[in-house]
């Protein structure tokens, strides 16, 4: 079920009724817990089961770790967790990936493989859920918590259906105390959902899917027509659709979560106005950032053992970020790229120390829309279908070809909405979205809120998911 | 709630404005419709319409309903081939009943791709999850009964129009929700229709890539094997070459003649095969955008079709 639905309308509605029913809290947390898989069958009902194994081994290595006391208990419980979770992950999502390239390294060697290939279908939001669940162990493992002493609020953390797809990735610390005291959403939680709800559905349906999203597919699915302007804005509106698209169902996620009363951590914070690589991973998916500055980065040696290793490490964690994003050699070349990015910037601080903050505004501009171009263009990778395609855009970005295939219209909504988002974005990058919205006059609340009410009323939309549900 | 008033206020009006403007609900004819479609055809299910806008524009499924007591199901998709439906029908144990399969010349003559509307919905149906038949009726019902939800007054659409000058008109040809779309040309629509299908001919003509004789020929086997898939099953399939006139038949006739494609089509598969022009009742439309008959004319055409074919005679008497 996706929040552009009006069967998730319906669904919505429903949980809002049922939050609100006269039963016990713990009743309306097994009903949530119910309503969740709910959720989760509509995709593919069989899946469930793959949310119950991690939700079971994690809950049972959890506690096991606690009340182990040899170190050789702790570390097999923790590694079956990861094992089980990476086992999932590394089946239905790289299992076709590892073969291939398998096949692919054994063809170097002149020996022909032809497996027959299996026909896996990945689970929706696996990448997501595995993630956090095993982060419960770890952190156990790691003493940074006790294990949670209700299976039922548990499996909430795992399978809470507001963040269960797409994100984010929400860590037990901050989730699990919410479940001890009953909630219902209060008045202003629910109209402060609501508004978030209505912004996310706006940026996924008009903006990323209506506006951006025919640009992108025209100039990606015809890269041998199009020529340097097609090039630019073809990868400009994928840009900003990815960010639309992926901002957007993080925040449905946060709004449809605090009209029940839970509270999800932010997952975007103005990207686009970032000054630098390392300020781009604080506000760009940052409960994926965390998570591998946490799990990955930090247990790697992190920036503690000598600038080298620090180099190294910074490119292994977005090596792998990359690859987490979709089994694909382009993922990793993308992670690769912003790796690449960081260790550039960390080495030219050390080198030169920070950028000169002389001027308050010119410099963070050039700093931002420098940073801004070089996402941009690394997007590419993210978006081309393989790398030949990839190529083939990059050179027309960087060669003067009038030819194109984008009319003046696509041209010109391209171009105004990314001046539109950049300069939104450097404008707020000190600021919170709710920080905006509470210091406008009620009137143009009311109104803004209308305006993105009728565009979303109007708008047929279609039936393109939601990119990060790939992932 | 000031926001909500205003939002109910804007729609309100914005209803009012369009229908006065002559527009009436219509339905998108998009995959999720589609899917709803393909999920009635069933063990019981006897009349099935394949192809692309001329057979969803050309055969009537109430004079079907009217003629034989059976309601057709139309999986027709606009500007597609029919390969990949009725390749799907084939392989649908469950299938037993009759297909009308349109064909036109091009699309014997022209490469496909896994690519096309009509492969991807194709896959997708078997991809669909289990609430898209919930989803896919909400919107139907809300279509059918709003206008601001009309399939062209969308905001970009308007902007689109907007920028070419255009005034926003209601569709020629709105669709229901059977899938069947009833045209009704006007002497204002017409001339910019006709010129609009002359120039989506000349350019199929000069930009498609035309197949090899042997691809030909494997398409022609690939046809035939499934029309005897269904026949195995007790069913059957009708091609049919739905009519144009004019320039766009002269156009057809001289890109895709007649005895190098319909005729070879009709000699190599073992269903019938009916050309419109070798049939009296079937000969003299005139289709006023040169491609397609408008609702009036579908009725008769389908009624003289419905004479030529012999499991639903038997089946009426």
């Amino acid at each position: 079920m996706v929040f552009n639905s009006l069967t998730f309308l319906l669904f919505f509605g429903l949980v809002l009724v049922f939050s609100r029913l006269r039963i016990s809290w713990t009743g309306k947390k097994m009903g949530l817990v119910c309503f969740s898989y709910l959720f989760y069958a509509a995709w593919n009902p069989p899946f469930v089961i793959l949310l119950w194994i991690s939700t079971l081994i994690d809950w049972i290595a959890g506690n096991r770790i606690w009340t182990s006391r040899g170190s050789f208990q702790r570390r097999f419980y923790l590694i079956l967790s990861l094992a089980v979770n990476l086992g999932l992950l590394g089946f239905f999502k790289y299992g076709n990936f590892l073969l291939d390239n398998f096949i692919a390294a054994l063809s170097w060697f002149n020996i022909a493989y032809h497996p027959l290939r299996p026909d896996i279908v990945l689970p929706v939001g696996i990448s997501f859920y595995t993630f956090q669940s095993m982060s419960y162990t770890i952190d156990i493992y790691r003493g940074r918590m006790k294990p949670w002493d209700s299976s039922v609020d548990f499996a909430l953390y795992v399978t809470f259906f507001p963040q269960l797809v797409a994100g984010p990735i929400v860590r037990a610390v901050d989730f699990l105390p919410q479940c001890v005291v009953p909630k219902t959403g209060s008045a202003r939680q629910m109209l402060w959902g609501g508004i978030l709800l209505v912004t996310g559905l706006f940026e996924k349906v008009f903006l990323a899917d209506t506006l951006l999203a025919p640009v992108s597919d025209a100039v990606f699915t015809n890269t041998g027509q199009t020529g340097f302007v097609d090039a630019w804005m073809g990868t400009l509106a994928f840009s900003a659709q990815i960010f639309f698209d992926f901002a957007g169902y993080s925040t449905c996620a946060v709004g449809a979560a605090l009209c029940l009363g839970f509270i999800l951590p932010d997952n975007f914070r103005f990207p686009y106005g970032a000054l630098g690589f390392s300020d781009f991973w604080q506000r760009w998916h940052i409960s994926l950032s965390s998570w591998l500055r946490d799990y990955l980065y930090i247990p790697l040696g992190g920036n503690r053992i000598g600038s080298v290793r620090t180099y190294g490490n910074l490119m292994l964690t977005m090596l792998i970020g990359g690859l987490w994003h979709g089994a694909s050699w382009r993922f990793v070349v993308w992670g690769g790229l912003h790796g690449a990015f960081l260790v550039m910037e960390r080495f030219m601080k050390r080198k030169w120390g920070p950028v000169s903050s002389g001027h308050r505004i010119l410099m963070p501009f050039i700093l931002a829309l420098t940073t801004y171009l070089l996402i941009v263009v690394t997007w590419v990778f993210f978006r081309a279908q393989n790398f030949s395609e990839a190529f083939v855009v990059l050179y027309q970005m960087f060669h003067f070809n009038a030819s194109g295939v984008l009319g003046q219209g696509d041209i010109v909504t391209v171009a105004a909405v990314s001046v539109c988002l950049f300069g939104f974005h450097f404008a707020m990058r000190n600021r919170s979205y709710e920080d905006l919205v509470s210091g406008t006059p009620v009137g143009i609340r009311a109104f803004g809120l209308a305006l993105m009410l009728i565009i979303l009323s109007l708008t047929p939309g279609d039936d393109r998911a939601f990119i990060y549900f790939q992932f | 709630m000031f926001a909500l008033l205003i939002v109910v206020g804007v729609l309100g009006a914005w209803e009012g404005f369009w229908r006065a403007q002559g527009f009436r609900p219509s339905i998108e004819d998009d995959m999720p419709l589609w899917h709803l479609a393909r999920s009635r055809v069933s063990k019981e299910t006897r009349i099935v319409f394949v192809g692309s806008s001329r057979i969803q524009l050309g055969l009537h499924p109430d004079v079907v309903t009217e003629e034989t007591g059976m309601v057709p199901v139309n999986l027709s998709i606009d500007g597609n081939p029919p390969y990949p439906v009725l390749k799907d029908l084939a392989h649908d144990p469950d299938f037993s009943g009759l297909v009308i399969c349109s064909i036109l010349p091009r699309w014997l003559a022209e490469k496909t791709s896994e690519d096309d509307r009509a492969s991807k919905w194709v896959r997708k149906y078997y991809t669909r999850t289990p609430l898209s038949g919930i989803d896919a009726r909400l919107s139907l019902w809300v279509q059918r009964t709003f206008v601001f939800r009309y399939p062209g007054l969308g905001p970009e659409k308007l902007e689109k129009q907007f920028q070419k000058g255009d005034r926003p008109r209601p569709a020629y040809a709105p669709m229901r929700p059977d899938r069947f779309r009833e045209a009704r040309f006007t002497p204002e629509n017409i001339p910019k229709m006709l010129a609009s299908r002359i120039k989506l001919e000349r350019g199929a003509m000069e930009n498609t890539e035309q197949i090899s004789p042997r691809e030909f020929q494997e398409r022609l086997a690939s046809l035939d094997a499934d029309v005897q898939k269904i026949r195995q099953r007790g069913g059957d399939v009708v091609f049919i070459r739905m009519p144009s006139s004019g320039v766009i038949r002269d156009l057809e006739a001289a890109a895709w003649p007649r005895e190098r494609y319909w005729d070879v089509l009709a000699g190599s598969v073992s269903a019938t095969a009916i050309h419109f022009e070798d049939y009296d009742g079937l000969r003299d439309f005139q289709c006023a955008d040169g491609s397609h008959l408008d609702v009036d004319q579908a009725r008769e055409f389908t009624l003289q079709l419905l004479k030529l074919l012999p499991p639903l005679k038997e089946n009426r008497e």
